[in-house]
């Protein structure tokens, strides 16, 4: 090699990685090989990455910056567009044949759109070794039609949080017992979270009763979704959540969404005043803030409620699934089923975001290195362990590693209950897809005005639900029934109708 | 556009026309009109709204009578009226229409109260006078968006000051932006602080540009204040006051900014007006060819709003000419 | 009025308290940080909450620079408001002073065509742009936004000069094409000039609208030509929403126009006084 033991680790701190995998081509970092060699390939050149603007997310890319150039000698640069305005950003630069990005970071659940205009990574991936698929977790929602077309960067799950504190407080749990029965403790079904939520709602014991999102545009759907799974996904049932995957009938007004409706519009009186225009991020403040019990939220409010400055409640936050019910209404026999069991299947609620690259980026090769150095299992674990940086665990890997964990300060026993919680919902058989079919914005929105107008009391659940299915058959018809049906089977790895 | 008015006193510009005797002057200007032919001057300013409006409108249009399509490339598939017909069925938009109208009215209204009432306050020689104006024009300079967020700030039911100040007096706390029944109202507030300057500007230079001798004569004629002020000073502040009101409501109709910041559009659909119901549906979710639609939809009904107005107005200001 | 009418300042104070008091909010907020808004209402810097000057650091160089934006929007505006001013004088002047006429229409018609632009919502014409732009590569480009604003704001630049101009008397004009100017000259030498206050009005009312402008900024812009209303937008939806940089960044945004307003403040009302609306 030439170089002296104590240079060559001096580079290997100076690169900011850990241990480095083996594999050809297109491997960033061959041990076996000169080192020389392998890094600098890409000096002066430049990959414009777009993604939502920060700092989740963006800050990844952000991150990223130093090291990748470090390593291969190219300049990252960053674009970001709000969160609202990326999809159209995106898809208009797609329709237009435009090659203004040579990397997206996306939501998997705008796949569908994106899927025509986007490089099929599946044989890069299969020689990346340094990559470790295998390692990889969320490997479905970077898939179409059996192709991986997007590079899973991030886990995604909406899950449960309550403060430990006061759940654990004897007189609160008194007080509780002699209301509802039973004394306080973490809920295992929707009802025991309704009846926490009412019993702390006005605010009277000191604390509020939950936190959710509400407001149009602040990821409300994913919100309300919540609150349905539980109720809609029959064990061994696909697709309940959205459509019917026989004739793509929406489901989306059968009594179990209006159940989940009602429980969504009745918690919006048991949080703060004015949680009604709460967006995602306002969850997470208040709650960081000690604001309430009871928390909805992907991993956000445990990071930023243990990890960032001026937090209440570090050390606090339990964390487990979304409540389930014994109480499970199934799409195909259109009737309600009673099961001995709670029904308490995970929700991969937005899928994850991934890094796609669209056929007409600049610069494949480099861009496929990007991606595949954001999801390498060293550089991912500093991003999932970082706060705010908006990337969940989507890795075994991450779950294992729990010294990173304690490293950036996450305490115990908070930490176990959340990687838990967690591996839990990522590997659970059950696991429920979010939507991703083309449209999926627009549909997203019919949603949030449809659940907006029942939660504001402007109409009835049932009322508001039948307005989003109707608005939802529109679109569909519009862009091709047959079209969004393939799609649907597609997105849920189910073959064609018969 | 390109309605031609029947006769030039119903253009935007020839409404109010000043006091100054009229036939000398005409006479005058007919010999200089006579004489040349401005294009050179009209042509650039109407080459350029032919070229960056009207193109753009003619386009949206077209799109909204497609099919638009986004698999391979944009494309526009079909001719179709199935926009229009979702547009008229769509009780989302209706009520967008409903609520821009009930902001239009009732701020544009407020603005022009309290407009008027500040130009009287400040008409007449006041200590202090020029701090007032300067503070007072102050909303208007301040961009749409800030507007939306600090009053989301101020109506804040949580650590808002507005409800935190109600609490302090005993006073029962309002669901500012949290209700349906109050967030219209709280939009009007808001769009009432931030535009009475520009009524109280435009109504202040009308009151000053009266002629003293006409109030001269109605004081000597022994007429009290109030008395000058309904026979004299508001009818010659009319014909300024109607412009007002005009140019104020016109851009009343398209509030879109604010809103978006203050509640976006919530809670439910109360808060959303018909711009910001074309932004979410055109351009978020991407739905081009409705989002055209609904963008005309605005634009035939403000237009024939505007004209409605000034057909209202004309005779009445025909009335205070004599 | 014969009294000297001091009860006047009750009013005026009334409505003094309801200007004052958001905007005393915005200056007190931007020197706070989290624990001085979400705990309830704080009013008095050092009385009730501990002020930073954090937002401004951050908003001043940091994290969210309004410094980029700040000269985006200012070469922008400028930029705009000229052409649209200047062109709109033009335009003005043609309408006042000269005879047009195409088939029946007149003069009148033409001042309604170009007036009667600023009637049609920009939403209506928003995305055409947007996939104009996107052809012509002049999405998020300072050119692009200026074109757009010019078109945006020539409607009422028109209709005030063409008020003001109505106004002049003719004659110092007629004595200049005596003497030898052509109407350009005349144009430029004298009635510009005796319209000067007008001009200062259009030209400043014109620059405010566009400075402020959101809806084509959110939709044509993304990162080079960042404006500061969208600047301003950005704020929500990163930690919480960062009320302090908003007010920090509203108010550097609304310093320029304060400093001319009050410079110029006896001047705009002369100006509007010349009669924007006769």
């Amino acid at each position: 090699m030439g170089m002296k033991r104590d240079a060559f680790l001096k580079r290997m701190a100076a690169l900011g990685l850990g241990a480095a995998a083996s594999g050809p081509g297109l491997t960033l970092l061959d041990p076996e090989k000169a080192l020389g060699s392998t890094l600098k390939l890409h000096t002066g050149e430049t990959l414009t990455v777009i993604t939502q603007h920060g700092p989740p997310i963006a800050s990844a890319v952000t991150a990223a910056q130093k090291p990748f150039k470090n390593l291969t000698g190219a300049n990252v640069k960053l674009i970001t567009a709000p969160f609202g305005d990326l999809y159209t950003k995106t898809l208009a630069n797609f329709v237009t044949g435009g090659g203004s990005y040579d990397v997206i970071l996306n939501p998997s659940s705008w796949l569908g759109d994106y899927f025509p205009y986007l490089v099929d990574l599946t044989r890069m991936i299969k020689k990346d070794k340094s990559l470790k698929w295998s390692d990889v977790i969320y490997q479905r929602n970077g898939q179409w039609a059996g192709h991986q077309i997007a590079m899973p960067i991030d886990g995604d799950n909406q899950l449960m949080y309550w403060r430990r504190d006061i759940m654990a407080d004897k007189s609160l749990s008194a007080a509780f017992k002699k209301e509802f029965g039973k004394p306080l403790a973490p809920p295992v079904t929707w009802e025991d979270f309704m009846n926490i939520a009412r019993f702390f709602g006005d605010g009277k014991h000191g604390i509020y009763g939950v936190a959710e999102a509400y407001r149009h545009g602040g990821q409300a759907f994913w919100y309300y979704m919540s609150n349905c799974v539980a109720w809609v996904s029959a064990p061994g049932e696909k697709g309940g959540l959205f459509f019917d995957p026989a004739n793509l009938k929406p489901l989306i007004n059968d009594p179990g969404h209006v159940q989940g409706l009602k429980n969504y519009a009745e918690a919006v009186k048991y949080g703060p005043p004015g949680m009604i225009n709460w967006d995602s991020n306002e969850v997470r403040q208040q709650f960081k803030n000690g604001a309430t019990v009871l928390g909805i939220d992907w991993d956000d409010t445990p990071i930023i409620g243990e990890l960032e400055k001026g937090t209440k409640v570090h050390g606090k936050i339990g964390t487990a699934l979304l409540p389930g019910t014994k109480r499970v209404w199934n799409y195909k026999t259109k009737k309600w089923q009673n099961l001995a069991r709670v029904n308490r299947p995970a929700w991969l609620a937005f899928g994850g975001w991934c890094g796609t690259i669209p056929k007409k980026s600049h610069n494949v090769e480099l861009a496929y290195k990007f991606l595949s150095f954001i999801a390498s299992p060293a550089f991912s674990l500093k991003l999932a362990t970082g706060a705010n940086t908006g990337i969940n665990p989507f890795r075994y890997s991450h779950f294992r590693n729990v010294a990173a964990w304690k490293k950036v300060g996450y305490p115990q026993p908070d930490l176990d209950m959340y990687l838990a919680a967690m591996k839990k919902s990522d590997l659970d058989p059950h696991a429920v897809q979010d939507l991703r079919m083309p449209g999926a914005a627009a549909f997203q929105d019919a949603v949030e005005v449809g659940t907006g107008k029942a939660v504001s009391g402007q109409s009835s659940p049932q009322a508001a639900l039948n307005g989003v299915a109707s608005k939802w058959n529109k679109i569909n018809n519009q862009k091709g029934h047959a079209k969004q049906l393939a799609a649907y089977r597609a997105s849920l790895n189910l073959g064609a109708t018969k | 556009m390109g309605v031609s008015p029947t006769d030039s006193s119903s253009t935007a510009s020839g409404v109010a026309k000043a006091t100054a005797p009229r036939p000398a002057r005409l006479q005058r200007r007919a010999g200089t009109l006579a004489q040349w032919s401005g294009w050179p001057f009209v042509l650039p300013a109407i080459l350029l709204l032919l070229l960056l409006n009207v193109f753009p409108l003619i386009f949206s249009v077209v799109m909204s009578f497609s099919n638009v399509s986004t698999d391979n490339g944009l494309r526009l598939t079909s001719a179709t009226l199935a926009n229009w017909g979702q547009l008229l069925h769509d009780s989302d938009f209706w009520s967008s229409l409903r609520f821009t109208v009930f902001v239009v009215v009732l701020a544009v209204g407020g603005e022009l109260v309290c407009g008027l009432t500040l130009a009287l306050l400040l008409w007449r020689p006041l200590p202090g006078a020029g701090v007032f104006r300067v503070l007072f024009t102050i909303p208007m300079m301040i961009a749409p968006v800030a507007i939306g967020f600090i009053f989301r700030m101020i109506f804040n039911e949580q650590y808002g000051p507005v409800d935190s100040i109600l609490r302090g007096l005993h006073l029962p706390t309002m669901q500012w932006l949290s209700s349906t029944g109050t967030a219209p109202y709280a939009v009007v507030i808001m769009d009432i602080w931030q535009w009475t300057p520009l009524m109280f500007l435009l109504l202040l230079a009308g009151l000053q540009s009266i002629p003293e001798d006409a109030m001269e004569a109605a004081r000597i004629d022994g007429a009290s204040g109030l008395r000058v002020i309904r026979d004299i000073v508001l009818p010659l502040l009319a014909p300024i006051a109607v412009m007002a009101v005009f140019l104020r409501m016109i851009l009343a109709f398209t509030i879109f900014g604010e809103i978006y910041l203050l509640t976006g559009g919530g809670p439910g659909t109360a808060t959303t007006s018909t711009t910001l119901f074309a932004y979410y549906q055109g351009y978020q979710s991407f739905n081009l060819s409705y989002g055209s639609t609904i963008s005309l939809a605005l634009l035939i009904f403000v237009t024939a709003t505007g004209l409605t107005y000034l057909a209202l107005t004309r005779p009445l200001l025909r009335r205070l000419r004599t | 009025m014969k009294s000297r009418g001091l009860w006047r300042y009750i009013p005026i104070g009334i409505w003094l308290v309801f200007v004052g008091l958001p905007l005393w909010w915005v200056v007190v907020t931007a020197f706070k940080d989290n624990s001085g808004i979400y705990f309830g209402a704080r009013w008095l810097p050092w009385v009730d909450f501990t002020p930073t000057t954090d937002a401004w650091h951050e908003v001043l160089g940091g994290t969210s620079s309004v410094i980029g934006p700040l000269e985006h929007s200012l070469i922008i505006s400028s930029a705009a408001t000229s052409v649209s001013v200047f062109v709109g004088s033009l335009a003005g002047y043609g309408l006042a002073r000269s005879r047009l006429k195409l088939g029946f229409l007149r003069n009148d018609d033409f001042a309604f065509f170009i007036i009667s632009q600023r009637i049609m919502p920009p939403v209506v014409i928003v995305l055409a742009f947007f996939l104009a732009y996107k052809y012509l590569h002049l999405l998020d480009s300072l050119v692009g936004m200026t074109i757009i604003y010019i078109a945006f704001s020539i409607p009422l630049a028109t209709w005030f000069m063409q008020s003001y101009f109505k106004q002049l008397p003719v004659e110092i004009e007629e004595a200049a094409y005596i003497d030898g100017d052509n109407r350009l000259t005349a144009f430029l030498r004298i009635a510009v000039p005796l319209t000067l206050p007008g001009l200062i009005a259009t030209f400043l009312l014109t620059f405010s609208f566009v400075w402020n402008e959101f809806l084509f900024a959110v939709i044509l812009t993304s990162n080079r030509a960042t404006t500061l209303p969208i600047m301003i937008a950005i704020q929500q939806g990163e930690q919480g929403t960062n009320w302090w940089n908003i007010c920090a960044i509203s108010l550097i945004s609304i310093a320029p126009m304060v400093i001319v307003a009050i410079f110029l403040q006896k001047r705009l009302v002369t100006g509007l006084l010349g009669g924007a609306l006769k």
